[in-house]
């Protein structure tokens, strides 16, 4: 019996039967898990570039040429059906007075800029601009990080996208997102953002922002390509970004900001 | 072949066995086919994204058929959308493909008349161009009533006042429209049988097709208001 010091040599064999077996399926089943792992980290750090012949789209805001008309807020909202008040690109306005107040507010742009809001009186004004704000399509993303399904990701060109089929509405992305660019889109109850127009991108057009701005604020392009307009602005200009200090990496450049801008 | 105890053990191990082959049965048959073929995501989803349908009009569905324009784009005003200040001329676009469809390919046509032509049209010019602070002091920006203290537009109570001095696609004073008539003003070049929708062909494409323009009736009509270059 089993009970007994000694065992018979029936007891065993019988022990090294069950050994080999649970061993074998525990080994086997850790590099599956671990390959999987690998898998998911690949598809994470896809999109960082630098490779040649591949893709990566990048997008540069000067914001010394905004003149805050809203149009690229319109045009997004029409392009991507936004539901009223919820928004992929937005525009924020920066105020500093003389007195060392900063105001921030939002460019309203329907039925034309400004209206229904109280105008500034120009004298009290030392400096103002306008800074328009949409996804930074970051490198590191907090956002994909959090999604406990898979639905955001980062498709090979570096798009920060959300997959409505799989995501379940959990929002922690839109928590995850430092710069506020994600939110829950109350018609479909999934996250939604900017995807800088992937369905135009993907076959040669601009973002529908990108189009709509008069001013050439917007500039849009693939950052591997040297001959392309962003390139040569980002080689050309004095670039930042936003919170730079959360290395989450952004593709989203900025000329002209200022300490006050986040 | 087991004792009393080894029996507990094997009930367990079988239990957690069964349980674990159904997780696994059931995670792999809701996960998608395609998930992990790029990354940990639905592959499929990238042509999902990129498939989605385009309903912007821009500039490359204007210049499509009004490539040459009565008023050329002045620097100025090379890089405003058309949609900015006509409008997202669907109705238009629709009813102008209905049309050429029904055409030998390079016949010029009148499509219907959808009013491509802001009834505020001031407001349009506002929009960009109102003095408000926060835009580049380069940006030619007016306070309206400060700026027609001296101007002398021949109307200046009409929603059109500033085209009677500047051209909308060359806004420069020195291009100034002259004794052109306001679009307003202006009389429908053609007149469709059924003569409710004015229209005037697209500059470049002067030739009038009643017959063409005769399906088009049936598309929305807008008030009168001529289309091509102006404004």
């Amino acid at each position: 019996m089993s009970s007994q010091n000694t065992q018979t040599r029936r007891e065993f064999m019988w022990d090294a039967v069950k050994t080999f077996t649970f061993g074998t399926l525990t080994l086997t089943a850790i590099p599956m898990l671990v390959g999987e792992a690998q898998a998911t980290d690949q598809g994470h750090s896809e999109g960082e570039g630098g490779k040649k012949g591949t893709i990566l789209f990048g997008y540069l805001v000067d914001t010394t040429k905004c003149i805050g008309c809203g149009n690229c807020m319109v045009a997004c909202k029409r392009e991507n059906d936004v539901p009223d008040g919820e928004f992929r690109t937005w525009v924020e306005r920066y105020v500093y007075y003389k007195d060392g107040r900063v105001q921030v507010d939002m460019v309203t742009a329907e039925p034309f800029a400004f209206a229904g809001k109280s105008p500034i009186d120009p004298k009290t004004v030392e400096k103002a601009f306008f800074v328009p704000k949409l996804c930074n399509h970051c490198i590191n993303t907090p956002c994909i990080q959090v999604c406990p399904v898979g639905a955001s990701f980062m498709s090979p060109e570096g798009v920060v996208l959300v997959d409505p089929l799989q995501c379940i509405g959990c929002a922690y992305c839109v928590q995850a997102c430092p710069f506020g660019t994600r939110f829950i889109n109350h018609k479909t109850n999934v996250a939604d953002k900017c995807t800088w127009c992937y369905h135009r991108i993907k076959h040669g057009a601009k973002p529908a922002c990108v189009d709509a701005c008069p001013t050439g604020t917007r500039i849009f392009g693939d950052m591997n390509d040297p001959e392309s307009d962003i390139s040569k602005s980002l080689g050309e200009n004095r670039i930042d970004v936003l919170k730079s200090y959360l290395g989450t990496r952004p593709k989203t450049r900025y000329i002209g900001l200022t300490a006050e801008v986040v | 072949m087991f004792s009393k105890d080894t029996l507990h053990l094997w009930v367990l191990g079988s239990l957690l066995l069964l349980v674990g082959t159904g997780f696994m049965t059931l995670r792999h048959a809701m996960t998608p086919a395609s998930f992990g073929q790029f990354g940990h995501y639905r592959g499929t989803a990238l042509d999902d994204c990129a498939g989605k349908p385009r309903t912007l009009v821009t500039r490359e569905d204007c210049t499509g058929c009004h490539a040459d324009l009565k008023h050329p784009l002045g620097k100025a005003h090379l890089n405003v959308h058309c949609a900015d200040c006509h409008g997202q001329a669907r109705a238009h676009i629709a009813a102008c493909t209905e049309v050429k469809s029904k055409v030998a390919a390079g016949t010029p046509i009148v499509c219907s008349k959808s009013n491509l032509l802001p009834a505020n049209q001031k407001d349009i010019c506002l929009h960009c161009h109102a003095k408000v602070v926060g835009r580049a002091a380069k940006h030619p920006q007016i306070v309206f009533e400060e700026h027609m203290k001296d101007q002398e537009p021949k109307d200046p109570a009409s929603p059109s006042v500033c085209l009677q001095c500047h051209r909308a696609h060359d806004p420069d004073p020195s291009n100034s429209p002259e004794d052109e008539e306001s679009p307003a003003a202006a009389p429908p070049a053609a007149a469709t049988p059924e003569a409710a929708p004015a229209a005037e062909p697209a500059a470049g494409a002067p030739a009038a097709d009643p017959a063409a323009a005769a399906p088009a009736a049936a598309a929305p009509a807008a008030p009168a208001a001529p289309e091509g270059g102006q404004p």
